[in-house]
């Protein structure tokens, strides 16, 4: 019954990104976001939803991610459909490490729990064997340690460096 | 746009990593220092790594132990297994402990992947997965303080407090003690150091020894002992309220020679010994609830040697086991339940302590300020070398007899044991005997009752029949001198 309901009165939802471009997407889907799931449910379905943490490219990558994981219609997912599901989220995370970043952070802004996930094992998969500089290089980090400190840094933990 | 990851987010991914990463990436910057070492990241990774950070196969992280008085060989070895068919060794883990005795460490408990050890009163924790030492502090009851005590020592992690505690049980030796009552101390890791507790003893209780370290469920140590009444109990100790509460054991357990607590997968678990080749294996479902012990293994197995220890389970469902010493080395089985085969594991033939769990990585300790107790006795130790080598001599000696001892009196122990229950046994069967004697008392007695009534009653009944004759005799008598004094008339 309720499903049915659900299906002839699909409603739609508007984002924008922080430079301005909108998109449209099924309420149910965009609901994947708990952030987004509060606004709907505090009442901003009428207007534009804004989303000013995230640019267009990466707002688009995350509505197909909205759209792949959006509860199905006709109830329970079937075995095979979550086979498929895991397959296209390892396709979706085989990206650049500033666009795996900018999702990690989308998933931390949107709190989408299940890409967080994804985008977090994929970064530790990435960092795991990496060395510091290149870490420093992924993460775009600045090293504030004066060679002296990071010597005796390194000093202590010698066999981790092994 | 990525260097405005926030600081949450760099959580979420770097709790993930494993601990040589993480050690290595505190090299990165000095926030991602920071980070790392913050108590907040080390919960959070704790937490995380129970469910994710398994590699394909968990690994189990395997302590063997040798005594040998003389010998200049590492003491203890500490070995990595992935919990698979296989099971082959794939690490050793340094010990970076040098005993001051002949003897090994004692294990007290393994908590999270941490593990406390102790020898004569230094206790010492350690983490395998950073490959870090805390020495703690010398304990407030000693020989000098409080006399001879036997001990009991714990360790464990609360939850409810996030602080991870040792836990001593001093009993005084009754001629001997300078303080006449039990006393608890507890050392915490959060404040750093040893109180003696306010809590109560549970008075005319008796704690058992048991080979393996104590375990540590839902924030209590558990002990097995004997309270007042003389029943054997379960006696926890809640690791923050500092109280001792009694478990009673499940009451179909059935006859035993020897039980033991233990943790298997987060419960409370009773190792219960029928003879040398069988056990079973009891667990808690619901902590607390003691009708919700369940028997979930009751095994036989065909062997030559004898059992001294379940050791743990694998995740096939195979038993570990720990033969009893022979001929001075005992061995390191694994048991399949299914197909009732067994299998040696390739474990150096010399050692005689096992120890078997879970290798969990974590970074407990590293916010730790480790402290120089190892060096600076080091330096101590090197001055008193040169003075009392001969005396160290004589130690080893002394050593070497003292475990001659141990060993006799260990034997002695189980004789003594033995004993006891044979005389429980010679007890119930006198018992029986006496039941039976009763029981055939009774029945001679009722077997008697049918044979004299019939007898009383036929007498009973002849009895009448013949006072009825009788009295008819009496009856014509009567007529008769009737018909004479008629006749005479």
């Amino acid at each position: 019954m309720s499903s049915t309901l659900c299906c002839s009165f699909a409603k739609n939802v508007t984002l924008r990104s922080s430079d301005g471009q909108t998109f449209e997407v099924e309420e149910a889907a965009a609901q994947v976001s708990q952030t987004i799931k509060r606004m709907i449910e505090d009442g901003c379905t009428g207007s534009v939803i804004p989303v000013p943490n995230l640019t267009g490219p990466v707002l688009a990558l995350v509505i197909e991610y909205f759209k792949k994981h959006s509860p199905p219609s006709d109830g329970c997912p079937t075995a095979l459909l979550e086979m498929e599901i895991k397959d296209w989220d390892a396709k979706f995370v085989a990206v650049d490490n500033d666009t795996l970043l900018d999702l990690t952070l989308a998933a931390h802004y949107l709190e989408i729990q299940g890409l967080l996930d994804l985008t977090c094992h994929r970064v530790a998969d990435i960092l795991n064997d990496n060395s510091v500089e290149k870490i420093r290089e992924i993460f775009h980090i600045k090293n504030d340690f004066t060679p002296e400190e990071e010597a005796e840094e390194r000093s202590k933990i010698q066999w981790a460096f092994e | 746009m990525s260097e405005y990851l926030p600081d949450e987010g760099v959580t979420d991914i770097l709790q993930r990593l494993p601990v040589k990463s993480l050690l290595r990436f505190r090299c990165v910057s000095k926030s991602w220092n920071s980070l790392i070492t913050s108590p907040a990241f080390i919960d959070s990774h704790l937490n995380q790594s129970i469910p994710n950070n398994t590699p394909p196969h968990p690994l189990l992280i395997v302590r063997s132990c040798v005594s040998y008085p003389n010998s200049k060989l590492n003491k203890e070895h500490y070995k990595l297994f992935p919990d698979n068919e296989a099971f082959e060794q794939c690490a050793e883990v340094d010990f970076p402990v040098k005993s001051r005795r002949r003897h090994h460490f004692t294990l007290i408990g393994y908590v999270n992947g941490l593990m406390c050890l102790f020898e004569h009163d230094r206790f010492i924790l350690w983490n395998p997965s950073i490959r870090k030492v805390l020495n703690l502090p010398k304990p407030c009851i000693t020989l000098k303080t409080h006399g001879r005590t036997t001990c009991h020592e714990a360790f464990g992690f609360d939850p409810r407090t996030n602080d991870y505690k040792v836990v001593r049980i001093a009993i005084p030796w009754r001629t001997t003690a300078i303080v006449k009552e039990t006393l608890v101390e507890v050392y915490s890791v959060s404040t750093g150091s040893w109180r003696i507790s306010s809590t109560t003893f549970p008075p005319l209780t008796t704690v058992f020894d048991t080979r393996l370290p104590k375990p540590c469920v839902e924030g209590s140590v558990h002990f097995t002992a004997r309270n007042r009444s003389y029943t054997n109990i379960i006696l926890s100790f809640d690791l923050r309220d500092e109280v001792f509460r009694e478990m009673i054991f499940p009451y179909n357990i059935g006859y035993r020679t020897y039980i033991a607590t233990c943790r298997v997968s987060g419960s409370l678990t009773l190792l219960s010994y029928h003879t040398e080749r069988s056990w079973s294996v009891w667990v808690m479902k619901e902590y607390g609830a003691v009708d919700s012990w369940v028997q979930v293994q009751q095994t036989t197995i065909d062997i030559a040697e004898e059992i001294e220890n379940v050791l743990g389970f694998k995740k096939n469902g195979h038993v570990l086991l720990q033969t009893r010493k022979k001929h001075g080395h005992c061995d390191l089985l694994s048991y399949d339940p299914e197909s009732q085969q067994t299998t040696k594991l390739e474990i150096p033939k010399e050692m005689h302590t096992f120890f078997v769990d879970t290798y969990r990585e974590n970074l407990v300790l590293l916010n730790q300020e480790a402290n120089d107790v190892v060096s600076r006795s080091r330096v101590t130790k090197k001055r008193k070398n040169s003075i009392i080598n001969p005396v160290r001599e004589l130690g080893c000696v002394l050593d070497e007899m003292k475990r001659k001892c141990e060993d006799a009196a260990e034997e002695a122990k189980r004789k003594l044991f033995r004993a006891e229950q044979l005389q429980e046994k010679v007890q119930r069967m006198v018992f029986r005997q006496n039941q039976l004697m009763e029981k055939v008392e009774l029945v001679a007695r009722q077997l008697q009752m049918e044979v004299d009534c019939p007898q009383i009653q036929l007498e009973e009944e002849m009895g009448s029949e013949v006072r009825e004759l009788q009295e008819k005799m009496r009856a014509i008598k009567q007529e008769l001198q009737e018909l004479q004094q008629e006749t005479k008339q």
